[in-house]
């Protein structure tokens, strides 16, 4: 029977070729676009599983309260001695705490010298809690040594090439230290769904020493810097420990000035480390994290398309039915039982389906390099490799193939055997209405795509072109090196004499990056000096900063260098600091007194806010100082025209300054533009999905609109023949399918209105939607549904009626 | 001898949102095996319906219907599918041959739907291709066949399960004077080799082949003869 069934089946595809291709094609295109998303999605969900025990690895992260109680800061870092402290601490719970601190160094080998973000200072038992694989030496041992440090194999290639790295020595250079460091051991490299990434991993002594020794280390409770993470003893509950943690906090951590207890503004909190990837996006990450969000937008994307797919192939379907009328009434004749038919038509669309699934696995392997590129991911699979997959595709085939063929097999199935033969038959109004329904169900989906990819690419143009408040362009920034901020007066004197500089300055931060610091502050208000809870963020600039970023001063003024006292006393705040410190106006704040940390100052000036952060962070309350350290940056502003020679020019000053140094740099406004690259994949995701999903979309409406006027021939003959137009006869087909994409628009609009809404939500700073883009998005998809139908019904329109009446 | 068929007070109607329309009214026939009997009478009579309701492919709306002495007017679709598989064999005026089928797969079908293990099913249809003398074209496509060879074919499908009966519903209407007396001629062949044929249809000389006929009128049986009597 299932033979037969393959006969018919074949035969229909080498006589409707154009009906069958329609359908392969939407089902492959759709098939293929759900394996890719599966892949990355099922990446996504991959983070740190790969750790033998990372059900019970958790990271510790540490947020800070203001007086309301609310949170103000949450970072995923937290303060040196809380790793030690919690082992000790929590022994019959714990199994293991471990640090790991991230810096940018340059290591150095003979020749070789670069610049290096991904060494980590670790614990040695790192690799009792991780599972890292090592391929030469032992991980634990090689970070108990003062020097030891451990490397990855692609690490190892790059310094040593075809040597053996143990053994071998590379020098690590971190502002004026420089220490030599014993490669002891050698791992694998560190997988790509891990939520960080370590090439090195150096031993924690050399920060101990950075720290003026242990004992010192382990009361520094202000460097929330350590990526700390422990791992519980199996069989032990977590929320043993979370229960503690007031208490733990309020044991270690000294009363302060006022008394208030550390439970009070600061907690730690316990992450499970498969959450991280998709669920921690926190003040300070070790490395940025994706999103759960973006993990539901493309798994739901692919859900869509593959429905708009299996759409398709039931209105073809049923829409061509009639043509199979006349079989299903004679097997039904000859003594088929309905069953017999449901399973006829059921085998017809799993096989279709799993046709589609051949080409959608050519497709996906010719796609896959670029996704993977795009993605910056590896997610490649190999079907043999992993038969799991091959099961899940089969799984995935007959899932496909029988909502797809649900409908149409429940709807052949039914006709009856008589009606067909005698002629009568008619496909009923409520199958019609149905099919239609669907339509305007594919259309309002591939709407609300167009919507969302016409929003997103909204909100991204406002955040690249926003006006940030300050200048933004030109603005070179290069690391300070201790030479150059010692000598900082002469070499700026010496920089503007380039005709390619505008100005010249220094800072702790600088625009593009985030607000972590802050410190104690107190301000002159009404009742004298008033302890102030806000968190204030603090820069520490030197003269010039506000020129070079081009920052509005509103009241006051700038820091003057023919004062002494600005670099010991003066503050300027933006407006924000002003508002939540309470003073009435920028010009209010002028001259009041200010204590922030250890000094003890006054307002000199208010610049106007502007965003310091990306514009998914809201502008808060900032205060300027000049210190005479804690300089990480130079910011220097080149002249129009003259960027390229200046960049050269800076590069030679800087390797006179640091010889053995790479020379590295970045502009503020390419540093924004980053931040945004997330939405910004979002985006051209998006905008590829919907361009699939439309497409789809187009093929079914081809392929309907082709039906409906081949079985109109007859009447547009007559039609013709009493005197219609071309035009009349066009619109007379086209009419009936645009009111269904019309209908689709008016379902997608409030939909797209909610769901882009909430995206638009996340942003500090965000686009409302206008009807404009409503109105786009319906015209895109009436346009093309347009020259969908017409190039069908032009065609029938110029049909010569005799021609017409022939074929019927 | 024994009847196959048997109606009492069978009755159709057609409804639509404004008409009823009956379409038998009262019929009372009765068919013994081995018959050979034809219906006949204007278009719109009611032959179709009633042998679409002899065929088991519809219910009558009242009345009873004794299908080889089972009452079945009341059976279930599923219940007359069962029956009709190798009781009943369908010749049609336009032939219903399945394009997509070969002459043999076609042949084929009603076996499948019995179940029939696969060399059985070699058998019987080559025997019936065979004997129809279309062997030769078993495995062309029914569009690459004259009328009268798909003709054919459809009357080794009727017959290629040995069913009790055969139901043709005018089955030289599409065919020429004289294959159509080929089709007729098989027929009677296969009604001397016992099996039972009701055919409907409009034409006095095919007619003449039946032992008797049953005239219809609006709905109605309005005279039974013996084909003697109407010989020509």
């Amino acid at each position: 029977m299932l033979l037969n069934y393959l006969k018919i089946f074949l035969r229909n595809l080498k006589k409707q070729p154009a009906y069958m291709f329609i359908n392969i094609l939407g089902l492959s295109v759709g098939m293929a676009s759900s394996i890719l998303i599966f892949l990355f999605v099922q990446h996504e969900l991959s983070y740190d599983k790969y750790h033998e025990k990372s059900d019970r690895i958790y990271r510790v992260s540490r947020s800070f309260f203001n007086q309301n109680g609310e949170v103000n800061l949450y970072l995923a870092h937290t303060a040196p001695p809380f790793g030690p402290l919690m082992k000790s601490d929590f022994s019959e719970d714990l199994e293991q705490a471990v640090r790991v601190l991230n810096t940018n160094v340059i290591l150095k080998s003979g020749e070789k010298i670069f610049e290096e973000e991904k060494v980590y200072f670790s614990d040695p038992e790192v690799f009792s809690v991780f599972s890292w694989e090592l391929v030469d030496g032992n991980g634990e041992e090689a970070l108990n040594f003062p020097d030891g440090m451990v490397i990855s194999e692609s690490m190892a290639r790059k310094y040593f090439g075809d040597a053996d790295p143990i053994g071998k020595s590379l020098e690590l250079m971190i502002s004026q230290h420089q220490v030599n460091l014993q490669v002891r051991a050698v791992m694998k490299d560190i997988p790509d769904n891990s939520h960080f990434r370590a090439d090195f991993l150096v031993s924690m002594e050399m920060v101990t020493g950075y720290f003026g020794g242990y004992d010192e280390m382990m009361k520094n409770y202000g460097s929330n810097q350590f990526g700390t993470y422990i791992l519980l003893k199996e069989g032990s509950n977590i929320k043993n420990i979370e229960d503690q943690i007031p208490d733990f906090l309020n044991r270690h951590i000294q009363v302060g000035e006022g008394g208030a207890l550390a439970s009070t503004w600061t907690s730690l909190h316990l992450w499970p480390i498969t959450d991280i990837h998709l669920h921690s996006n926190l003040d300070s990450e070790l490395e940025p994290n994706s999103n759960i969000e973006h993990v539901y937008i493309y798994t739901a994307i692919a859900f869509f398309i593959l429905l708009i797919a299996c759409v398709n192939f039931m209105n073809l379907a049923t829409a061509r039915s009639s043509k199979r009328a006349l079989e299903v009434g004679l097997r039904k004749t000859l003594g088929a039982e309905k069953r017999f038919i449901i399973g006829q038509f059921m085998s017809e669309s799993i096989l279709m389906s799993l046709i589609s699934l051949v080409l959608a696995l050519v497709m996906t392997s010719l796609m896959l390099p670029f996704f993977e590129n795009f993605t910056g991911k590896d997610l490649s699979f190999n079907l043999f490799e992993q038969p799991i997959y091959l099961f899940g595709l089969l799984g995935f085939v007959l899932v496909v193939g029988m909502i797809a063929g649900s409908y149409p097999s429940l709807f052949l199935s039914s006709f009856q055997p008589v009606k067909v033969l005698k002629g009568t038959f008619k496909i009923g109004t409520i199958h019609e209405k149905l099919r239609a329904a669907l339509v305007v169900g594919q259309f309002a989906i591939s709407i609300i795509l167009i919507v969302a990819v016409l929003v997103v690419v909204h909100q991204l143009d406002f955040m690249k072109n926003k006006d940030l408040g300050f200048e933004k362009d030109r603005i070179a920034v290069l690391p300070a090196y201790e030479e150059l901020v010692g000598n900082f007066e002469n070499l700026s004197q010496r920089f503007l004499q380039h005709e390619g500089i505008e100005s010249v300055s220094l800072g702790s931060r600088v625009p593009s990056g985030r607000l972590l610091d802050s410190g104690i502050t107190s301000a002159e208000l009404k009742d004298g000096l008033t302890n102030i809870d806000i968190r204030l963020s603090d820069i520490h600039v030197s003269h010039g900063y506000m020129e070079t970023f081009g920052i509005e001063i509103v009241a006051g003024r700038d820091f003057d260098f023919q004062l002494p006292t600005d670099s010991t006393q003066a503050f300027l705040l933006n407006e924000s600091a002003v508002r939540a410190i309470g003073w009435t106006s920028a010009e209010d704040a002028i001259g009041k007194s200010l204590h922030y940390d250890a000094r003890r100052g006054y307002v000199v000036g208010v610049v106007k806010d502007f965003h310091f952060e990306s514009l998914h962070q809201p502008i808060i309350p900032m205060v300027f100082m000049i210190p005479d350290t804690r300089f990480n940056s130079v910011a220097i502003r080149l002249k129009q025209g003259f960027e390229e020679e200046t960049i050269a020019y800076l590069k030679e000053e800087w390797i006179a300054l640091k010889p053995d140094f790479p020379f590295s740099y970045y502009t503020i406004e390419d540093k924004f533009q980053q931040q945004y690259e997330s939405e910004e994949k979002v985006g051209v995701v998006f905008g590829f999905f919907a361009g699939i999903a439309i497409l789809i979309s187009v093929l079914g409406l081809f392929g309907l609109s082709a039906f409906a006027a081949e079985q109109r021939t007859k009447e547009i003959g007559v039609r013709k023949v009493l005197g219609a137009s071309v035009k009349s006869i066009v619109l007379l087909l086209g009419k009936d399918f645009l009111k269904l994409v019309l209908f689709g628009f008016l379902l997608a609009v409030p939909i797209a209105w909610f769901a882009m809404n909430s995206w638009l939500e996340s942003f500090a700073y965000s686009v409302s939607i206008s009807w404009g883009v409503f109105g786009l998005a319906g015209l895109i998809a009436v346009v093309i549904a347009t020259f969908t139908i017409s190039s069908q019904s032009i065609r029938s329109a110029l049909t010569n009626p005799v021609d017409s009446f022939k074929t019927n | 001898m024994e009847n196959i068929i048997k109606t009492t007070h069978l009755k159709k109607l057609y409804t639509t949102e404004e008409v009823e329309t009956t379409a038998l009214d009262d019929i009372n026939i009765e068919i013994k095996k081995g018959e050979f009997v034809a219906i006949m009478g204007p278009s719109g009579c009611g032959k179709s319906t009633l042998l679409n309701i002899i065929g088991l492919l519809d219910n009558p709306d009242d009345g009873q219907y004794h299908f080889l002495n089972e009452e079945v007017a009341k059976y279930s679709e599923r219940q007359r599918s069962q029956l009709r598989k190798g009781n009943i064999g369908f010749v049609f005026q336009s032939f219903n041959l399945i394009d997509e089928l070969t002459c043999y797969e076609n042949v084929e079908l009603p076996l499948l739907y019995l179940k029939l293990p696969a060399d059985e099913r070699k058998k019987k249809v080559v025997e019936v291709l065979t004997r129809m003398n279309i062997m030769h074209r078993k495995d062309h496509f029914p569009q690459q066949l004259s009328g009268g060879q798909q003709q054919r074919v459809a009357i080794a499908r009727a017959i290629v399960a040995k069913p009790a009966v055969i139901l043709a519903d005018e089955p030289t209407g599409n065919l020429d004077s004289a294959n159509g007396e080929e089709v007729m001629r098989l027929l009677e062949e296969l009604n001397n080799e016992g099996t039972t044929i009701v055919m409907v249809t409009h034409s006095p000389h095919d007619a003449n082949y039946a032992h008797r006929i049953i005239n219809l009128f609006d709905g109605k049986v309005v005279t039974e003869n013996i084909r003697e009597q109407f010989h020509v």
